[in-house]
């Protein structure tokens, strides 16, 4: 799946609402358009020029472990998805809010209601669903399970269980 | 055993709900088969040659009589009335229908049973000794920590979409390992804080004696004697990891034991035993240690290729060493927040405080020794010490002519379940080997026991003999298989139908897998066959010499590979070889592994070959 961001498509937030998307891509001379503009690793030179909300695309070419990110510049990181079953934006997004990123994390690429609830448990706020996918039918998805065991980026606590004491 | 918690039911019953959802979704088409697939592997849900393959979890192989009543129930309402021991201790459905595992896993939930994470590329059932908490020697009883790294890993957010799936055993006992731990993703030891201290002590006296090398070195001038001084300088010093971390590690931890940590170990198409990457770890560092290899692995795993996205590639790309100092970093990082807080283990072990044993001496059984041979032999075979005077653990072998390694029907579960009620405080385990395991039989029981399994068929004499055989269900059932399994181990056991010609061979692992994904273990057989496909035919490959205890060892490849009705021929040529070559020194006869060993492949090839 490209990492083609679709600045049309509706948002879902953690909190179940479906938002607009504000952020714009640069185009193809390179002019920044004023407002939100969201950019890929390889145009970071342009963020001084951007008025509005900075943001930033990330692929698993650009791992947070190997490469040092203005993550204090940044108001929102959208990690793309190739496709689901590379679970690496999952360990992204646990670096990211690790070394102190507190914007907006966003899931987009190959994602749907079954792999919402692991996205928000490692600490994403939006997710951009795959074209096709119903934002209605997905939305519970953020909530299949009402707790896990053990610590994550959303629930720092643990909840590891005694069984039920003999 | 563990029994849930409100927290943990409500887990598993969101998971059906969940997995229902998922199906109804497919079913109906706006879940494509390729966003399913994925989906219900991890709810270990194959689709196969002829129909579905549902695998139920049984953590650490540890199962209650009512859930092996279910078991038998869900087969004879939902299948074809028997089901199947897994060599990951799981048990597997071979003919559920689609639409109705839902159902399922709501039966198996109203037990306290799942199929979570039995399958897919996120981390599987962790599994130990079948004998755990029973046997004496053991450091403790190892299922609080397989308890502890259940809940950890049970649908872990950041670990569900690994590049590979990802197998954790856990062993605790010095002597022996009837888990293969060396042959797993990571592989937890349970130690002895003494043991470790003598560890250091020993390798500081093997590097002081090593230093005499150093000054022969330097004053080696050619250039290959020199090279190979120094590699035997350096398997010396790299013997023991990192003392001065492991001294810390030590005083860290309050108790009497810690953990080592070996990782990169698998079967499947690149054997390799695991490397020891932490010599020693506080029990509280666990899980941050744990999250920390799985973060490298996540991070760097290769997923260009799924026949090197296993850890063991990364392992050994990387070297362990490179691989441990990124864990320890990494691991230092995570390690004050993700601290096991203390008492958990303590509560945990509440869980599998030994049952009401009655205070009984050991029982002596000559009378009926001498007259019932075969109870005699049933017993020094199928029964395995209890730590506890008057106790015996009970080996139900599964392995019958004519019926399919690790199969048991629907009224055999019955059974079983009834004897465990009867004679083992309502608990039964499964063993990797395919078998059935009742921890807690008095003594004095055995030999009515032994009747009744006589009477049913699961008294075979020969856990551990060649007949005992570890197969995976192979091209009758399964869609990866390259070759059938099932029809060898049954040629292999119907030419040794004589229990005195198997109790003559003596122990011999026979392992058989159908493809080399290796589910039935073949490359740590003392004898494994391998099913290959060559231009659409079924051929086997055959090795030897495969070991899976603490000495590991993987087998060597005998040469070119033989047809299906060629392979029980050619096992008993090797064991003729073996009958003719094997030596008896102070009265103790070598067992096969020994005589292999000791003389190495070329006689073995000359024969079967000639």
């Amino acid at each position: 799946m490209p990492n083609t961001f679709d600045t049309n498509a509706p948002v879902l937030t953690n909190a179940g609402d479906t938002v607009a998307n504000t952020y714009q891509r640069i185009d193809e001379t390179g002019n920044v358009p004023s407002g939100d503009v969201i950019l890929t690793a390889a145009e970071l030179g342009h963020l001084p020029s951007i008025t509005g909300k900075k943001a930033l695309i990330l692929t698993v070419a650009d791992s947070p472990e190997t490469q040092a990110l203005p993550l204090d510049q940044l108001d929102l990181i959208a990690i793309h998805f190739a496709s689901f079953g590379d679970g690496r934006g999952y360990s992204f997004a646990t670096l990211l809010r690790r070394q102190g990123f507190k914007g907006e994390l966003r899931a987009f690429g190959d994602v749907f209601k079954d792999v919402l609830f692991y996205l928000r448990r490692v600490g994403f706020d939006s997710y951009v669903l795959k074209a096709g996918k119903d934002i209605a039918e997905a939305t519970p998805g953020l909530h299949d399970f009402a707790a896990g065991y053990q610590a994550s980026t959303a629930e720092p606590a643990s909840h590891y269980q005694i069984g039920q004491q003999a | 055993m563990y029994v849930y918690t409100e927290f943990d039911q409500n887990i598993i019953d969101e998971r059906v709900a969940q997995f229902r959802d998922q199906t109804q979704r497919f079913l109906s088409g706006t879940l494509t088969e390729d966003e399913f697939r994925p989906l219900r592997l991890q709810n270990g849900l194959y689709v196969q040659r002829y129909a579905p393959m549902l695998r139920i979890a049984v953590p650490y192989g540890l199962m209650n009589s009512k859930q092996i009543r279910k078991i038998a129930s869900i087969s004879t309402t939902y299948d074809r009335g028997y089901a199947h021991v897994s060599t990951r201790q799981n048990i597997q459905l071979n003919w559920p229908a689609l639409e109705q595992v839902p159902n399922i896993l709501a039966e198996l939930a109203s037990v306290q049973m799942h199929a979570i994470q039995t399958s897919g590329n996120c981390i599987r059932n962790t599994t130990t000794d079948q004998f755990a908490g029973r046997i004496a020697g053991e450091v403790t009883d190892p299922r609080p920590t397989c308890e502890i790294i259940r809940q950890w890993s049970t649908f872990h957010p950041e670990f569900a979409f690994l590049p590979r799936k990802f197998k954790i055993a856990v062993s605790a006992l010095p002597e022996t390992d009837r888990a293969a731990t060396a042959f797993h993703d990571i592989g937890v030891y349970l130690v002895r804080k003494t043991d470790v201290e003598q560890s250091i002590s020993d390798y500081q006296g093997r590097l002081a004696a090593a230093q005499a090398l150093l000054p022969q070195i330097a004053a080696e001038s050619d250039a290959d004697a020199k090279e190979t001084l120094q590699e035997q300088y350096d398997a010396v010093q790299y013997s023991f990891l990192n003392v001065d971390l492991v001294k810390a590690a030590l005083a860290a931890e309050p108790s009497e034991w810690g953990y080592k940590i070996m990782v990169g170990g698998g079967l499947g198409r690149t054997p390799i035993i695991g490397s020891v990457i932490r010599e020693f770890l506080p029990r509280e560092d666990l899980i941050a240690y744990l999250e920390a290899c799985l973060r490298v692995y996540n991070l760097h795993g290769r997923r260009d290729n799924k026949y090197k996205a296993r850890i063991k590639i990364l392992v050994k790309a990387l070297t362990p060493a490179v691989f441990a100092g990124k864990a320890e970093a990494e691991f230092n990082i995570i390690r004050d927040e993700l601290k096991i807080e203390a008492g958990l283990y303590d509560k945990m072990a509440l869980n599998f405080v030994p049952p009401s044993y009655q205070t009984l001496s050991d029982v002596d059984l000559s009378a009926e020794f001498k007259d019932h041979p075969a109870f005699q032999h049933w017993f020094q075979i199928n029964t395995h010490a209890h730590k506890v005077p008057g106790y015996r653990i009970v080996t139900i072998s599964l392995k019958r002519a004519g019926i399919a390694p690790g199969d048991a029907t629907s009224e055999e579960l019955d059974l079983i379940a009834d004897l465990a009620d009867q004679y083992s405080f309502g608990e039964l385990r499964t063993t990797h080997e395919q078998n059935i395991v009742l921890a807690d039989v008095e003594q004095s029981k055995l030999f009515a026991l032994w009747q009744t399994l006589t009477a049913h068929n699961f008294a075979r004499a020969h856990i551990g003999f060649l007949t005992d055989i570890v197969c995976c269900p192979g091209g009758d059932y399964c869609s990866l298989a390259n070759a059938k399994s099932i029809p060898i181990a049954e040629a292999i056991s119907r030419r040794y139908q004589d229990l005195d010609t198997v109790y003559d061979i003596g122990l011999l692992d026979i392992n058989i897998s159908g493809c080399m994904n290796a589910c039935g273990h073949h490359h740590v057989g003392h004898i494994g066959i391998l099913g290959v496909d060559k231009k659409g035919d079924e051929f086997y490959q055959v090795s030897l010499g495969g070991n899976a205890d603490h000495d590991a060892s993987l087998g060597d490849i005998l040469g070119p590979s033989f047809g299906a009705d060629e392979v029980a021929g050619v096992v008993e040529e090797i064991l003729n070889t073996y009958l003719d070559l094997r030596q008896t020194v102070d009265g103790q006869t070598e067992r096969f592994l020994d005589t292999y060993r000791r003389i190495g492949i070329n006689p073995f090839k000359e024969r079967v070959y000639a």
